[in-house]
């Protein structure tokens, strides 16, 4: 072995170790069922809110934080069997969105309950914790268009934290469908896409 | 031979990791949690004959482990890197690296 062909193998180790370590397949499941979830929420507290069956809020979003917990722990351990790599990339983006439910959990549902967090700001506040997940998953999945979405969502937090009001509501759930369902579609039709190529 | 390619001397490497094939797979398993076979093959551009028999020996080596299950009824081998593996690889870098400074020296000197 020579000094050039020591030189190249240490060159390729690092370019193929850096390669695959910005590797990630991610499906968009999780992102389509928390928008429809999350949106299906909100439109039961719009519903729901100052009329006689306002007690049913609470076990409406009791029913939805463990159900969609339920189907997405499912479908993550589905995506993990299926991928055809388990990357460091992808453990963390599961990671980002555990740590942003962590913060919807305590500021949103505690938060409210125990009177601490304004219920006014509650949009805005998750419209914030959002945006940060989306612009680490961008990071992380290198995926450049999805996390310039996170500006739309942090905009639109500030707008909803500085002028609050009864079209927080209604923005949110526009906000869940257009930035969140639809970018869903979009990256689990790539999946599905990469997993039959992979196949073939 | 020019004096920036100088031979140095080989076997102190590790010979299983000499092959290129060998070498990047334990590259890619080590840059990930665990891979399947398709991957590895996407990744290294080998031969299905060619590089299931470069994981056959690195697996006999104990530097990787390989799990075979069923998924969506079609089998699947799923391969990652062993603790073994890992220090192999760590001292085979270090070993190239080293080999490389120590020539650097040795040509500074002169």
């Amino acid at each position: 072995m020579t000094t050039t062909d020591a030189k190249d193998d240490l060159a390729y180790i690092r370019g193929v170790m850096h390669q695959t370590q910005r590797f990630t397949i991610m499906s968009g499941d999780h992102f389509i069922l928390w928008g429809v979830l999350i949106g299906t929420g909100l439109l039961c507290n719009w519903w729901l809110a100052g009329s006689t069956h306002e007690n049913w809020l609470g076990p409406v979003w009791l029913v939805i934080s463990l159900g969609g917990g339920f189907v997405s722990f499912w479908l993550g351990r589905r995506e993990y069997r299926r991928a055809p790599v388990a990357s460091w990339a992808g453990r963390l983006i599961g990671n980002v969105w555990l740590a942003c439910g962590m913060g919807y959990v305590l500021l949103l549902l505690l938060g409210i309950a125990g009177g601490v967090v304004p219920a006014y700001a509650s949009a805005g506040i998750a419209a914030a914790i959002t945006g940060i997940g989306v612009d680490l998953t961008g990071v992380l999945a290198n995926l450049g268009w999805f996390r310039n979405t996170a500006w739309l969502w942090w905009l639109a937090g500030a707008a909803m934290i500085v002028k609050p009001g009864a079209y927080t509501l209604p923005l949110f759930v526009g906000l869940l469908l257009l930035l969140y369902v639809v970018p869903g579609i979009i990256l689990s039709r790539q999946y599905r896409r990469s997993l039959r190529g992979d196949a073939a | 031979m020019s004096g920036a390619d100088s031979e140095f001397d080989h076997t102190a490497l590790d010979d299983l990791l000499h092959s290129r094939i060998r070498l990047a797979v334990m590259a890619v398993l080590a840059s990930v949690e665990q891979a399947e076979f398709s991957f590895l093959k996407q990744q290294v551009k080998a031969t299905d004959g060619n590089l299931g028999a470069h994981l056959r020996k690195l697996e006999e080596a104990g530097y990787l482990t390989a799990t075979k299950q069923f998924v969506d009824r079609k089998p699947q081998t799923r391969y990652a890197l062993s603790a073994t593996g890992y220090q192999a690889l760590a001292a085979h870098l270090r070993k190239l690296e080293a080999m490389l400074t120590g020539v650097q020296t040795q040509q500074q000197e002169k």
